[in-house]
């Protein structure tokens, strides 16, 4: 059983997506918040596997929600939702700790089994994503560790995902299973939230 | 009887101790005396000699005549008649009735009853016969002069025997029995005498009686006649005016004609006054001064430039005029003077100015008009002569009151009784070096006063009026009057010689004169202003006896004693005042043709013509036989006498022989006509040759000079070898050339020679070389010519001499040798083709000092400026250390802009102002001295602001520099936007400007495109909202329909069908989504760059075949520049993709499809291959209406698209291989700047 949160400020919507996950075997919609001040104050406690949280929330943003929820729970996994796959938002919240991201508008099924996969530990990225993933690690910061550093394994995934190859293409090319690509992935927004959690910590150092 | 005995004894002995003495000049009068209307006459021997009846002697007597009463002016008679106390014996002369020069005869009671039995006499020079009548006499001729020379052999008791010669040759060695015949006429007259007189009646102006004599022998006429050896000027005509005349009439710029007065200033400047105001001479340029200077007009009656530099002006009725520093200040009547009619002033020694006036004397100092306490007794009388005396007394003339000498306050009159009258109507007044006081005086006379002694001149007159009006004394002592009518006088050693028109001078009718202070005596006349000047040149032609036409060879065959040469005439002899015939057998033998003469070392003479040479022993006498050496065939042309003793011939044929001997020796033949022959060293010969240039012979061997080795022409004229050992060619054509260590100079027109054939080269005494040319004779220095080869100069400034100094043809004739001759007394000899020119070189003896220089205006833009004067030295006197001329000590300054300056510089030098050579800078402007030849104004079109210093200097004829010369400091200001300042501050400013301007327009743009931008940006942000509003409306309602069906469907109850429809709803619901965020995409400004796109459409590409079955590649570089693509761009792209992604999916059947993005920095492509059917291109059928055209119009729109952007689309397939759409952005438009 995988437990779900989302926090979406549209009502409706909040509704609809509670209410088919909560009909689909295997899962269950434990709470939904309209706002991520609400969200913050509440999921502590209910401590859901995965969070589904709308990067645009009225009042503070889905980004800056996961960077909180991240401090709070370091363990929780936080999808992003997002109407329009705006690389950039996406980006900033993988950089804040989101673990993956699902359009809205994929289709419900593609939802599940996102979720699904966040749950078993991998992430979903796409060229955009991948791009601009190795465009950050590029031009990182001062600090650089082994914790924040590609393995080249890692390097290799990224590349070839920046490249534009698919999951099973890469994993084809470098001659592992599309799971391990996936965790492959996971493990290097998990860098880049290093990455950049340390360079916002630096800078908050400086000032 | 015994008393008849002692007669006889003391006339033996008086006759004896007559013959005893032989050769002596009994009497001798060589003054020149007129007679005119003198009825009986009067004495002229005054008791020196006398024959009478019982007389036994011969005498011989001579007369020059110069008749002024000729045949037109008939009937009158004149005579030289010998009287015997009051009876009248014989004369000779013109008798009434005869026209010819004719003899007369009295009778028996000594009257001749006006010459009733006379005789004409016989002539050599005949009047031209008419009408086949000879006629064997000769008529006086006004202007012809005549010598008679008559003998009388006495025969006591009976009439005498007379010979007389009509005039006989005088010349050195003439004898009384060489004598033509056709000169004797041969009479009996009684003419016993005892006195002589000149007599003159009837018509004309009467006779001019001079040079008269009485000798017992013709040899003491002859040796009278200036003959003996050793005499000075003894070639140059005695008794022939020596002098030549420079004048200028209003042709040659003299404002008016008539020169009423003469003076100069102390700066040297010559004045003139004339009928109306006056003129400055600086020797080349006139300058007018009248009315518009502010002269009052009217005639000017006298000149004179006093001490201070000022210049006086005697008016007639406009009173007394000064000129000082530029402008004229006059004097009248008003302020003090007795009259408005100045006729005379002069300067004392306290500096006053003394003014005669036509009613009385004043005095005139420190700008006041005073009067002389004792002068009132010339108060209403006309002063008509003031003159300061070599001690500093002041003398004084006045009409009807007499002639003074002022002393310790009075005027102490001269007195003579002879003269009285006289002295009460004087004229013109000098006192001389020696204390002699002339006065020209009454009608005619000029009195001299020496010592205690008084002697009159009487003027030779013509006009009833020829008083003296002017008096001058020369240097060296010798006094001139003016005659109003006469022309010049000249007083010498005691005796007056006219010299008037007939000598050069302008008019007869002398006005004034004036001494100047380097010696130059001025003539201003009625007609003209004349300088005297010596006469060096003298042409010789018919009139001296030489015959008509050209002449040839010339040779001294004695000291004086000239033989030329004439073709087809013969030869001539020159006695030192004529030319005659010689008349020699020997002559016939050669013909009359003479080509040339040699007067050789041992004073023989050789005589070249056609065919052969004849060798004159001794030339003096002719009669003697003479040796012919006959060359049949040959025309000798050259003579050449060699070192040894050998005579070089050169023909007309090119032959060259040597006569040694008696022996003729050929030497070789040159073919062409040998034209000069000059001994060279060594006893080598320079030939010249007539085409062929010049060789030196040697025994054989020959060098050679012609045009190939510097000569400009190869027709030789003439050769001459000077001391220094250059030789000097002149040629036809090729000008002068000279050779020297093997080096040719030439000099041409083109370095200043008059002319380019140069037919005889003689040099003088003073290292100058004499040019024959066919434009005159031309005299220049052997140093001036060694500066031109040097490059010294670029030009000679020759003397020339031609027509205006006399010659009658200004071509002197060559081709022979020798060419000229230069005599023994240091004369140089010229043939012309009219006649023989006899230049004197010695005459400019006297080293002429340098010239002084001033600088005498200076015109802007053609305006004189007046800020500049030229300030006249100080003192009169002209020192010998050359001052520069100070103009004003200030500085000539010149308003701002664009002038055109002119200086005018002068130097006053009268001798031989054209010869005066100048050269001046404008320091600041010129690099380096101009050389301006004889011109006098320097011109510069355009000075550049500045301050400058304008020099100039000047040389006379000799070369002598004068250093200092003329100055003026000059300074051009600047326009104010001239001035450093203004062009530094304007400098400044524009660039100023030009940053501000160029700043200016790169805002404007920058913030236009701002502006551009701005627009652009609240479009977009516009558009951003607007889309994002729409998708953010409606994606989250969409999205929600997605959910809500998902729901429904999973609902049990539902039947399948249903199932199906809501699985439809819910999936049109996303594709909606999915085209909204699609175009949310392609509008939001963020996604503008090239990373973007490429990274969408890769994901694009991936979501599309999702699901399809197609396998989709992609490959996007890794790194991509953010290079901007506009939404527009983006969206015809993706549209375009779109088209390509769906064509494959529906008609290609691919399995696979692959997207690649290529970026090379140009051009962004984007390739689509599938591998799937493909179609042949040329196949598509738009009008098919099957996949294959829908294909095609998908493929249109895909082009369309990529055109819209700029782009291409290019398509490539091949059935059965698939498709290969390639869509090719160019990116290198450039980003648009400012």
């Amino acid at each position: 059983m995988i437990t779900v949160s989302i926090v979406d400020d549209e009502k409706g919507l909040r509704e609809s997506i509670g209410k088919f996950i909560e009909g689909s075997p295997g899962f269950r919609c434990v709470s939904a918040y309209p706002s991520a001040e609400t969200a913050l104050k509440h999921l502590p406690q209910d401590r859901p596997d995965v969070v589904l949280m709308d990067i645009h929330l009225t009042g503070m943003s889905g980004i800056e929600c996961v960077e909180h929820l991240k401090t709070m729970m370091p363990e929780i996994q936080v999808m992003m939702l997002t109407i329009y796959e705006d690389t950039d938002q996406i980006f900033r919240a993988l950089s804040a700790g989101a673990s993956g991201y699902v359009l809205k508008r994929s289709t419900p099924a593609r939802l599940l089994e996102a979720i699904k996969d966040l749950k078993e530990g991998g992430s979903p990225m796409s060229s955009s994503i991948a791009r601009k993933v190795v465009a950050s690690f590029q031009t990182s910061g001062q600090i650089r560790d082994d914790k924040t550093n590609l393995s080249p394994r890692e390097q290799m995934v990224l590349e070839s995902m920046a490249k534009g190859l698919t999951y099973k293409q890469t994993a084809d090319q470098l001659g592992i299973s599309i799971d391990t690509i996936r965790t492959y992935v996971r493990r290097i927004y998990d860098k880049l939230h290093v990455q950049s959690r340390t360079e916002a910590v630096a800078k908050y150092l400086q000032h | 009887m015994i008393r008849c005995c002692l007669k006889w004894l003391l006339l033996l002995g008086i006759s004896a101790g007559v013959t005893a003495t032989q050769a002596v000049v009994l009497w001798s009068d060589l003054g020149t005396t007129l007679v005119h209307d003198t009825g009986a006459g009067f004495d002229v021997l005054g008791g020196a000699v006398k024959e009478d009846d019982a007389s036994t002697n011969t005498l011989y007597f001579k007369v020059h005549v110069d008749p002024l009463s000729d045949a037109s002016t008939e009937e009158y008679f004149a005579a030289f008649e010998l009287y015997e106390g009051d009876k009248e014996r014989l004369g000779i002369g013109n008798a009434l009735k005869a026209w010819a020069y004719s003899a007369y005869r009295a009778d028996a009671t000594g009257q001749s009853h006006e010459g009733a039995d006379y005789i004409d006499l016989h002539s050599s020079r005949p009047e031209p016969s008419t009408s086949g009548t000879s006629i064997i006499y000769e008529n006086p001729h006004r202007g012809i002069e005549c010598t008679i020379v008559f003998k009388v052999q006495y025969i006591p008791g009976d009439d005498d025997l007379v010979t007389v010669w009509l005039n006989p040759d005088l010349g050195p060695g003439a004898t009384e029995a060489a004598q033509p015949e056709n000169l004797i006429t041969r009479f009996k007259a009684k003419a016993t005498f005892n006195e002589i007189h000149l007599r003159h009646g009837g018509g004309g102006d009467g006779w001019i009686f001079n040079d008269m004599a009485i000798a017992t022998s013709f040899g003491d006429l002859v040796a009278m006649n200036g003959n003996e050896i050793g005499m000075e000027n003894r070639e140059l005509g005695k008794g022939e005016p020596l002098f030549t005349f420079q004048s200028w009439r209003s042709e040659q710029g003299l404002p008016q004609d008539r020169v009423r007065a003469l003076a100069q200033t102390s700066d040297g400047y010559l004045w003139v006054g004339t009928d109306d105001g006056v003129a400055r001479f600086d020797g080349v340029r006139f300058v007018s001064y009248g009315l518009p200077e502010g002269l009052p007009s009217g005639p000017v009656r006298t000149l004179f430039g006093d001490s201070h530099g000022s210049l006086w002006i005697g008016s007639v009725g406009q009173g007394l005029i000064r000129w000082q520093g530029g402008h004229f200040t006059t004097f009248t009547t008003v302020d003090g003077l007795p009259s408005d009619s100045i006729s005379a002033l002069a300067e004392d020694d306290e500096g006053r100015l003394w003014i005669g006036t036509d009613a009385g004397l004043a005095l005139w100092r420190n700008g006041q008009i005073t009067s002389l306490k004792a002068a009132e007794e010339f108060k209403g009388k006309a002063v008509t002569a003031l003159f300061k005396d070599h001690e500093g007394n002041m003398w004084l003339g006045a009409t009807d009151a007499g002639v003074f000498k002022y002393r310790a306050g009075e005027f102490i009159p001269l007195a003579d009784t002879a003269t009285k009258e006289l002295l009460q109507d004087p004229h013109s007044l000098l006192v001389d070096k020696q204390g002699r006081v002339w006065i020209g005086a009454g009608d005619d006379f000029v009195l001299c006063r020496d010592g205690e002694q008084w002697r009159p001149y009487r003027i030779p007159r013509h006009f009833a009026r020829s008083y003296a009006c002017a008096l001058g004394e020369e240097p060296d002592g010798t006094v001139w009057a003016g005659s109003v009518s006469e022309g010049l006088l000249e007083f010498k050693e005691g005796k007056l010689v006219t010299i008037n028109a007939s000598s050069g001078l302008s008019d007869n009718a002398v006005e004034s004169l004036l001494v100047d202070r380097d010696g130059n005596l001025w003539v201003g006349t009625e007609v003209g202003l004349n300088l005297l000047r010596q006469k060096n040149l003298f042409a010789y032609d018919q009139k001296q006896g030489l015959g008509y036409g050209a002449v040839d060879g010339l040779a001294e065959i004695a000291p004086g004693v000239i033989w030329a040469g004439k073709p087809g005439d013969g030869l001539y002899r020159w006695d030192g005042r004529n030319f005659s015939r010689l008349m020699s057998a020997n002559l016939s033998i050669m013909g009359q043709q003479i080509n040339t003469l040699l007067a050789s070392r041992d004073g023989s003479c050789w005589v070249a013509g056609a065919d052969g040479l004849l060798h004159f022993r001794n030339p003096m006498k002719t009669t003697d036989q003479a040796e012919l050496f006959p060359l049949p065939g040959e025309n000798i042309v050259s003579l050449c006498e060699d070192p040894g003793r050998g005579l070089w011939v050169g023909t007309r044929e090119g032959q060259l022989w040597r006569l040694e001997n008696q022996k003729w020796e050929t030497q070789t033949n040159l073919l062409h006509a040998i034209t000069a022959i000059v001994p060279g060293t060594n006893g080598a010969m320079w030939i010249g040759t007539e085409g062929d240039g010049v060789y030196e012979f040697r025994g054989g061997t020959r060098a050679h000079l012609d045009t190939g080795n510097g000569l400009l022409s190869d027709l030789i004229r003439a050769l001459y070898l000077d001391a220094q050992g250059t030789l000097w060619i002149g040629t036809a054509g090729g000008g002068l050339s000279w050779w020297r260590h093997g080096h040719i100079t030439t000099l041409t027109t083109r370095e200043g020679l008059p002319d380019n054939t140069i037919s005889e080269i003689l040099e003088d005494g003073k290292g100058q070389l004499w040019l024959g040319s066919n434009r005159g004779i031309n005299c220049v220095g052997k140093t001036e010519l060694e500066e031109l080869a040097a490059g010294k100069i670029p030009a000679v400034y020759p003397q020339v001499y031609g027509r205006a100094e006399g010659m009658l043809s200004e071509e002197c004739s060559g081709g022979f040798c020798p060419a000229g001759l230069k005599s023994q007394s240091g004369q140089l000899w010229f043939p012309s083709l009219k006649g023989v020119v006899v230049v004197d070189p010695q005459v400019h003896l006297s080293r002429m000092p340098a010239p002084t220089v001033l600088l005498e205006e200076v015109l802007v833009d053609g305006v004189p400026s007046s800020g500049f004067q030229i300030v006249p030295p100080a003192s009169g006197e002209r020192t010998e250390k050359l001052e520069p001329a100070k103009s004003s000590n200030t500085v000539l300054k010149l308003g701002p802009g664009k002038h055109r300056i002119e200086f005018q510089y002068t130097s006053l030098g009268f001798d031989a102002p054209e010869r005066i050579r100048f050269r001046y800078r404008l320091e600041g402007l010129d690099s380096d001295w101009v050389e301006a030849g004889n011109r006098r104004v320097a011109f510069y079109s355009y000075v550049p602001p500045g301050s400058y210093q304008f020099h100039v200097i000047a040389c006379n004829a000799d070369g002598l520099w004068n250093e200092t010369g003329a100055t003026l400091a000059l300074t051009v200001s600047k326009f104010f936007w001239q001035t450093w300042w203004f062009l530094g501050l304007s400098a400044l400013t524009l660039l100023a400007l030009v940053v501000g301007v160029v700043r200016f327009a790169v805002k404007r743009r920058l913030q236009r495109r701002l502006q551009q931008l701005e627009q652009e940006r609240a479009l977009e942000r516009e558009r951003t909202r607007i889309a994002q509003d729409l998708h953010d409306e409606m994606g989250a309602k969409l999205c929600r329909i997605s959910f809500l069906s998902e729901d429904a469907r999973r609902n049990h109850h539902v039947s399948s069908e249903l199932q199906h429809q809501i699985i439809s709803i819910s999936d049109a619901s996303r594709d909606v989504l999915h085209s909204l965020d699609e175009i949310v995409w392609a509008v939001n400004p963020q996604n503008d760059t090239l990373e973007h796109v490429a990274s969408y459409l890769g994901h694009y590409a991936q979501e599309y075949f999702q699901e399809t079955g197609i396998e989709c590649k992609v490959d996007i570089p890794e790194r991509l520049p953010p290079y901007p693509l506009s939404s527009q761009l983006r969206h015809h792209l993706l549209l375009a993709v779109h088209e390509a992604f769906t064509n494959a999916l529906k008609h290609s059947h691919a399995s696979q499809i692959s997207v690649f993005v290529v970026y090379d920095g140009a051009a962004l492509e984007i390739v689509v291959s599938d591998n799937g059917d493909g179609f042949n291109p040329s196949v598509i059928d738009p009008a098919v209406a099957d996949s294959r055209a829908a294909t095609c119009n998908g493929l249109r729109n895909m082009s369309r698209r990529l055109a819209d952007i700029g782009g291409r689309c290019l398509i490539e397939s091949q059935m059965g291989r698939g498709v290969t759409i390639r869509f090719v952005l160019p990116l290198n438009q450039p980003v648009e700047k400012w």
